[in-house]
């Protein structure tokens, strides 16, 4: 059984990667990478990762999914196409792990954030989470 | 180790999420509208507590169903010709224009029906939706259409429930869960 911040970023990965008007904003294929991205990646990709925080009881979560776009290109359109798909594919999402139930995704906040480098996008998007860690839950209550 | 909370395996299938949506008509099939800040389903049921000589509290047997009262508040953001009718009981509407009227036995509205998910289901036997239905409804309560300087108004409406005259043992609402198998 997977780690609850596992199952939730193996969903999200296999949700983003797997869907084909993203690639196709993407150029062919969906380069997503956990908390920071390798050297040199090749441009456009994602990285995400999620912040996390105690619930009302102690079986539930809140936290914020961060998923950053970044883009070499001489306009904004492929950055703007590729957060347009991200949107569409993550806000008000909804679903159910092993591990993590009742999973909500909501789009809090969304925007440009400034880069040095000339054709270089970077856009940040943070989705708020709410979910029943499940799998810990059940390792709690019976120890 | 006694268990110092009642969460089990089950729990997270058992959670009512709102706010539910609203549906107005028999057929409990056509939406009211999009709804801000929540909506409220109250049974209010009041039992007599009649207290013999000698009772220091509640006595068993000694209570009697008094009234009942079910309400349905909705704060609609669809503020429609159709829906500010609905607030406002016994009045008509024609050529796009609203005005007052006496209160018929067309004016009620045969049933208003609130249904909610409850998430995360997976055994079939458990219930995944709760519908409440109220009946031959009338909204209550002054229309306010509070418009304010900046951002969007609301339309509440607070639905009352009436006893069937032909029918006055039969409470006016019903609460149904619908199993995931149903």
């Amino acid at each position: 059984m997977a780690d609850t911040y596992e199952s939730l970023l193996t969903q999200l990965y296999t949700i983003l990667t797997a869907d084909d008007t993203l690639k196709t904003a993407m150029g062919g294929s969906v380069s997503l990478y956990p908390v920071w991205a390798v050297p040199d990646a090749e441009f456009p990709y994602l990285v995400h990762r999620i912040d996390m925080r105690a619930g009302d009881i102690f079986p539930e979560r809140i936290g914020t999914y961060l998923l950053d776009i970044w883009s070499d290109s001489p306009s904004a359109s492929e950055i703007l196409a590729i957060r347009k798909c991200l949107v569409e594919l993550l806000d008000e999402l909804e679903f159910n792990t092993t591990e993590v139930k009742n999973v909500k995704v909501k789009l809090e906040t969304d925007g440009f954030i400034p880069e040095d480098t000339p054709d270089i996008w970077h856009y940040a998007t943070q989705f708020s989470l709410s979910l029943w860690r499940q799998s810990e839950t059940l390792i709690i209550i019976n120890r | 180790m006694t268990a110092k909370h009642g969460i089990s395996t089950n729990t997270y299938q058992r959670i009512l999420m709102g706010p539910g949506a609203v549906y107005i008509g028999t057929a409990g099939t056509q939406l009211l509208g999009a709804t801000k800040g929540g909506n409220v389903m109250e049974i209010n049921r009041v039992f007599r507590d009649i207290r013999p000589d000698g009772a220091k509290g509640k006595v068993k047997g000694f209570r009697y169903l008094e009234s009942v009262e079910a309400t349905l508040t909705v704060k609609l953001m669809e503020v429609t010709e159709q829906n500010v009718l609905y607030a406002l009981a016994g009045a008509s509407l024609a050529s796009h224009i609203i005005t007052g009227g006496e209160i018929d036995s067309n004016s009620y509205i045969n049933k208003i029906t609130i249904a909610a998910e409850i998430k995360g289901v997976t055994v079939t036997t458990e219930a995944s939706a709760v519908k409440v239905e109220i009946t031959d409804c009338l909204v209550e309560g002054p229309v306010t259409l509070n418009l304010p300087a900046e951002g969007e108004t609301e339309l509440e409406l607070k639905f009352h429930a009436h006893y069937d005259a032909s029918a006055l043992t039969t409470e006016p609402w019903k609460v149904t869960f619908t199993a995931v198998a149903a």
